[in-house]
């Protein structure tokens, strides 16, 4: 059996009056890859920023390690590497000196997880921190929350900026770094990010874990978003079967979600008329309105 | 050890500006107002009686025509500048980090906040003190040139250990301000208006002769004239900033522990 890592128990966080989350509660296992999801301002920073301390819960209580995550902040904080999702560094400073601060902070030698991270990430350590792009300071955080070989990492959205190429070589990195033992707490607005690196999932909305999900169960019950282009003439109705909703017919445009087996959905749409068609991933917000109706 | 060392190194430049500027500015002013002493001060003394600038000032005109009444007197003016500085360097030193959004970086290693806290106010402490030595070197020179040697000891170190004195006071001041309104645009501004709005609060409580006014500005609370006529501070206004400085470390360390690191926007 494996234990937790991360626990979680009814956390909540009202900043006066407004709510940030509201009775969190889950876990993570040991050397799971664990993606936390959920529409902007739904709480996921605010639960991330709880577990790191830097805000502190109004009720519940939360543990890493076994230790509270806000009186043992410190010791915690040894073994986790914390990627926030806009990365903000000294702006006057060098790469390298940076990374040199990092490491004399974390009291340990990691100069050559430094020069190993660097030249994989293709990030020019001689330049000034005010000169880079935000996708290479984002390369200055991913290697400022790696280079003390954490055995928890907690990413907050954080491909952000990153364009595709390197966001391969940071999953791949992740991947490698998931391989060696560590934990990783993933948040993401994408849904498809987190379904192709997580074993599991948090939803979360306004605040509330509204589910935790097998990633497994989850991809069974993936929706697809169907746009199809018809000839003026036809009507295709709600094509009368399973797995349908949402149907939307505009003119020459139609639209639904489907969930099911899509051979199905294929042999089916074979049937009509069509001028084109577009199957695509609905956005997180319209997953949230028909996922849990 | 790490974040005192790297504050410090952050101000290196800053400090060394304000020591050289501050040093120099005393060694020089100190012999040209010595030269403009009178031979016989009695008359200027008379007709300078009673003047409303003197008295707003906090100065007696006997003493203002001593060259320990000038050291003060200069010192007075230079401590407005160095006022600023030590409030500026504050409330920087807390709210850099919140302004920069550099929070999260520093916040989520392994220091805890007492740590980063303690380790801040350590490096703010040298800075000013770092100023202040010099300060306090440039001012023995400067009497050393005028004297060649034969000035009171006593009066002139109790004299020059009200710039420490209140250039932490005035730190402590920018901290306590600093933890309340993390997010200050710009702090230079905020520091100004403090440091003025304190000095002239000391000189109206001059002018109206109002201790409880004066209990507000710290420019007045090591008078020079009491210092020279008494050899020692006013002990119930040293009392007070003792006070005043315990609670705006204490105020400020409890703020800056139970405060929340706003998110970046």
């Amino acid at each position: 059996m494996s234990t937790n890592v991360i626990e979680i128990n009814q956390l909540s966080k009202y900043y006066g009056k407004q709510r940030g989350i509201e009775d969190v509660t889950f876990s993570v296992k040991q050397g799971e890859i664990f993606g936390f999801i959920g529409p902007n301002g739904a709480g996921k920073s605010t639960t991330i920023r709880t577990l790191l301390a830097l805000i502190y819960p109004t009720s519940g209580t939360a543990t890493i390690f076994g230790k509270d995550c806000i009186k043992e902040a410190p010791v915690i904080a040894q073994d986790i590497g914390y990627l926030p999702s806009e990365t903000f560094f000294y702006e006057n400073m060098k790469v390298r000196d940076l990374l040199k601060y990092a490491e004399t902070l974390y009291k340990k030698d990691c100069s050559k997880r430094i020069d190993e991270l660097t030249s994989r990430l293709n990030l020019d350590v001689t330049r000034k921190i005010r000169d880079l792009s935000f996708g290479n300071k984002k390369k200055v955080g991913i290697v400022a929350g790696l280079l003390h070989s954490p055995k928890l990492l907690i990413l907050d959205e954080p491909t952000s900026g990153l364009d595709p190429l390197m966001q391969q070589t940071f999953f791949d990195i992740l991947r490698e770094e998931n391989q060696k033992g560590a934990t990783i707490l993933f948040s993401s607005h994408i849904l498809s990010e987190v379904q192709k690196m997580c074993d599991r999932i948090a939803i979360l909305k306004d605040g509330k874990v509204i589910s935790l999900e097998n990633i497994e169960v989850m991809r069974s019950n993936a929706y697809k978003k169907i746009i199809l282009r018809i000839p003026e003439t036809t009507e295709i109705h709600t094509l009368d079967m399973d797995g349908v909703s949402s149907f939307e017919q505009n003119g020459t445009q139609a639209s639904f979600l489907f969930k099911g087996d899509v051979n199905l959905l294929l042999d089916r749409l074979r049937q009509h008329q069509l001028l084109d068609i577009l199957i695509e991933e609905p956005p997180l917000e319209e997953i949230f309105m028909h996922y849990y109706k | 050890m790490g974040v005192f060392r790297f504050e410090l190194k952050q101000y290196k430049t800053s400090i060394i500006i304000w020591a050289l500027s501050l040093s120099l500015a005393i060694i020089f002013l100190l012999p040209i107002f010595s030269g403009m002493l009178p031979e016989d001060k009695s008359s200027v003394m008379h007709s300078l009686q009673d003047n409303p600038v003197m008295e707003a000032m906090g100065i007696s005109a006997e003493n203002f025509f001593s060259l320990p009444g000038i050291y003060a007197f200069l010192s007075s003016f230079l401590m407005l500048a160095a006022s600023i500085h030590a409030i500026n360097l504050g409330l920087s030193i807390i709210t850099k980090e919140h302004m920069q959004n550099t929070a999260d970086f520093l916040m989520t290693k392994p220091y805890s906040r007492t740590q980063i806290f303690l380790s801040k106010m350590a490096a703010a402490l040298c800075a000013i003190f770092m100023i202040a030595i010099a300060y306090c070197i440039g001012g023995f020179v400067a009497m050393f040139i005028v004297t060649g040697g034969g000035f009171d000891n006593t009066i002139f170190t109790l004299l020059s250990l009200v710039f420490p004195l209140l250039q932490v006071l005035f730190l402590l001041i920018g901290v306590l301000i600093g933890v309340i309104i993390s997010r200050v645009g710009s702090t230079l501004p905020l520091a100004l208006g403090a440091a003025f709005g304190l000095y002239v609060t000391g000189l109206f409580s001059s002018v109206i002769h109002s201790d409880i006014v004066r209990r507000f500005s710290p420019f007045r609370y090591f008078n020079s004239d009491y210092i020279m006529e008494n050899t020692q501070y006013d002990s119930s206004y040293l009392m007070l900033y003792i006070v005043l400085l315990v609670i705006s470390i204490a105020a400020s360390y409890m703020i800056y522990m139970k405060k929340d690191v706003k998110m970046v926007l």
